[in-house]
């Protein structure tokens, strides 16, 4: 019992600091909330002519730029985790951390947490602009939309925690989750709707952001519900879980990293 | 409290630790010195858990720390020779997540985080975020961190790099304090005086193994000899260097001023001998100094003495 309270002693302190660094650096936030909101602006009127030529008589744009920059946007949380770790290394703090009572799951999910939590935040806070200030109607419920983005941010950052273990320096973390992004996200119509792009269909199924997208669509202008999309919560947890399997599989705490660019 | 038995480590082919056998008790200060390379930060890396070993046992306070590191963690304070701090936080923030981690418990916490900050100096710059603080003040909140939550065995691997006077001498004294609390303390470095102030033992760590433990004045007064040295205008006579050559344990700098250090054991007697020796070379003798015996004297002695493998006295007889 008292080891699994200085357990959780720990893990709350790993969560407290991880806040009080995001609050010691807000612009990453605004950063990562600005972008999409910026981008969802920019790409309005193109999604409005694509979605009017495919029938939605009614649709105004933003059925597509909104979820398309969520879910294009959620794998920010994969650089912002490898951040959360490697740069343990560029101040030194790792070896701290390592000759610290703290055990090697608690340090990750002292650092997976915040970093899940600001992933809910950013994704919360396109949406809402996106509802506000863009008038996006969905047709579904706003807690299908709430459990999605919930199951997207596990997934996102259980591909993050594998890159943690696999990418050996903040460059390379940085540059696959930033490529990833534009790359998963575009083949997941994240830009355009994706029966327009001929024979990436099938590709963009290995991706967790193409299932989430078409969730987030059918909520949007099918009013489809939660029990409507177990499937895809299913799915965006398995791969979230497997890449934290992998994850903890490669991760090591005597690993090298380098946190500096 | 510590103890080290036969540890050994190698990084490919080199082997760094032949078989470090190393005790330190509640309350002992050990200074351990070597050249760089000697090993002095594997083997504090080591008993921390961040490296492995090849062989051997580490102790601490009872708990097999090669077996079990986590649970040794509770009993280890650390400060490793690169400053390991959060920069974009303040010095308090940085405190308080390490006094979390170590499980100290609200008040407690805020005390010893006052404690420290007063022991060291730190109190007025506890709100400013680290990045602002000079390299003194860094390194004292670096050495803070190990000593907050009152460690049984605490490591300090060159703890004063780079730091100022003031934060070397206020980084010393709490040393002394703590030890006088009960902490084993392990003090990694090469600058002998260091080890001198803090008046505790000294282990020798040379070529992976420990040549010489005792205490600090017993090691001085075993292995060092007083010294003298002069300084020449011009180039240091050629039949004085070769004779401190000879003794290879001299040294010059040989510019406009001439310096050599000269190994005596008698000092007023053996200047005499050398400035007879020198004639008319000692018209360009500028100063003489007399050197008392240091750990820096006896260090080089004992390291030669490992390096030739001779007997003290065969060692003594050749010099």
């Amino acid at each position: 019992m008292r080891s699994l309270n200085n357990s959780l002693g720990r893990i709350s302190a790993f969560w407290l600091n991880e806040f009080r660094r995001m609050r010691a650096d807000p612009g990453q936030f605004f950063v990562i909330v600005m972008l999409p909101v910026l981008m969802v602006a920019a790409l309005t009127p193109m999604a409005l002519a694509v979605l009017r030529m495919k029938g939605h008589a009614n649709a105004n744009g933003a059925e597509q730029s909104v979820p398309g920059m969520v879910v294009l946007f959620s794998f920010t949380s994969t650089t912002i985790l490898g951040g959360a770790f490697f740069r343990e290394h560029l101040w030194n703090t790792w070896e701290r951390l390592r000759a610290s009572p703290a055990l090697p799951f608690e340090i990750i999910v002292g650092k997976c947490g915040p970093v899940y939590v600001l992933s809910l935040c950013q994704l919360s806070v396109v949406w809402f602009v996106g509802i506000t200030a863009f008038h996006l109607k969905i047709s579904g419920s706003l807690i299908t939309i709430a459990i999605l983005n919930g199951f997207l941010s596990w997934a996102t950052l259980g591909i993050g925690m594998a890159l943690v273990a696999l990418c050996r320096t903040i460059d390379q973390i940085g540059i696959i989750g930033n490529m990833g992004s534009m790359v998963l996200g575009g083949l997941s119509g994240a830009f355009m709707p994706i029966d327009l792009h001929s024979g990436m269909g099938m590709v963009a199924r290995c991706s967790p952001l193409f299932w989430a997208l078409s969730a987030y669509q059918s909520v949007i202008f099918d009013g489809k519900g939660i029990l409507d999309n177990t499937f895809t919560f299913l799915l965006l947890f398995g791969f979230g879980a497997a890449g934290f399997l992998i994850g903890l599989m490669r991760f090591r705490m005597s690993d090298t990293k380098i946190g500096s660019t | 409290m510590l103890e080290i038995k036969g540890l050994k480590k190698s990084y490919d082919n080199h082997e760094v630790l032949k078989g470090v056998d190393l005790t330190v008790a509640p309350g002992e200060i050990v200074g351990l010195i070597g050249v760089n390379g000697a090993g002095k930060t594997t083997l504090t890396s080591i008993v921390a858990g961040l490296r492995t070993a090849d062989e051997g046992e580490v102790t601490i306070c009872g708990v097999d720390a090669l077996k079990d590191p986590h649970a040794s963690h509770t009993h280890l304070g650390l400060a490793s020779q690169d400053v390991g701090l959060y920069p974009i936080l303040t010095g308090w923030q940085n405190l308080d997540f390490f006094g979390r981690l170590v499980a100290l418990r609200s008040q407690s916490r805020k005390r010893r985080i006052e404690e420290v900050a007063d022991s060291l100096g730190l109190t007025d710059f506890l709100d400013k975020r680290v990045e602002t603080l000079s390299g003194g003040q860094r390194r004292r909140l670096h050495a803070a961190v190990a000593m907050l939550h009152r460690p049984s065995v605490l490591l300090l691997d060159e703890p004063t790099v780079g730091a100022d006077i003031q934060s070397r001498q206020k980084l010393l004294l709490e040393v002394r304090r703590f030890a006088a609390e009960g902490s084993a303390v392990v003090y990694a470095t090469h600058y002998f005086p260091e080890v001198e102030t803090l008046g505790g033992s000294v282990a020798i760590l040379h070529e992976g193994r420990i040549v010489a433990r005792g205490d600090c004045n017993s090691i001085i007064s075993r292995y060092a000899a007083p010294s003298v040295e002069l300084a020449f205008e011009g180039e240091v006579p050629t039949d004085l260097r070769e004779f401190a050559k000879l003794k290879d344990q001299g040294s010059e700098d040989g510019q406009s001023l001439g310096r050599v250090v000269i190994p005596v054991r008698h000092p007023g007697k053996d200047l005499a001998g050398i400035i007879i020796d020198l004639g008319v070379e000692a018209s360009r003798l500028r100063s003489v100094e007399f050197h008392q015996p240091s750990l820096e004297t006896a260090f080089l002695r004992i390291t030669r003495l490992e390096n030739t493998g001779l007997a003290e006295e065969e060692f003594d007889a050749v010099t």
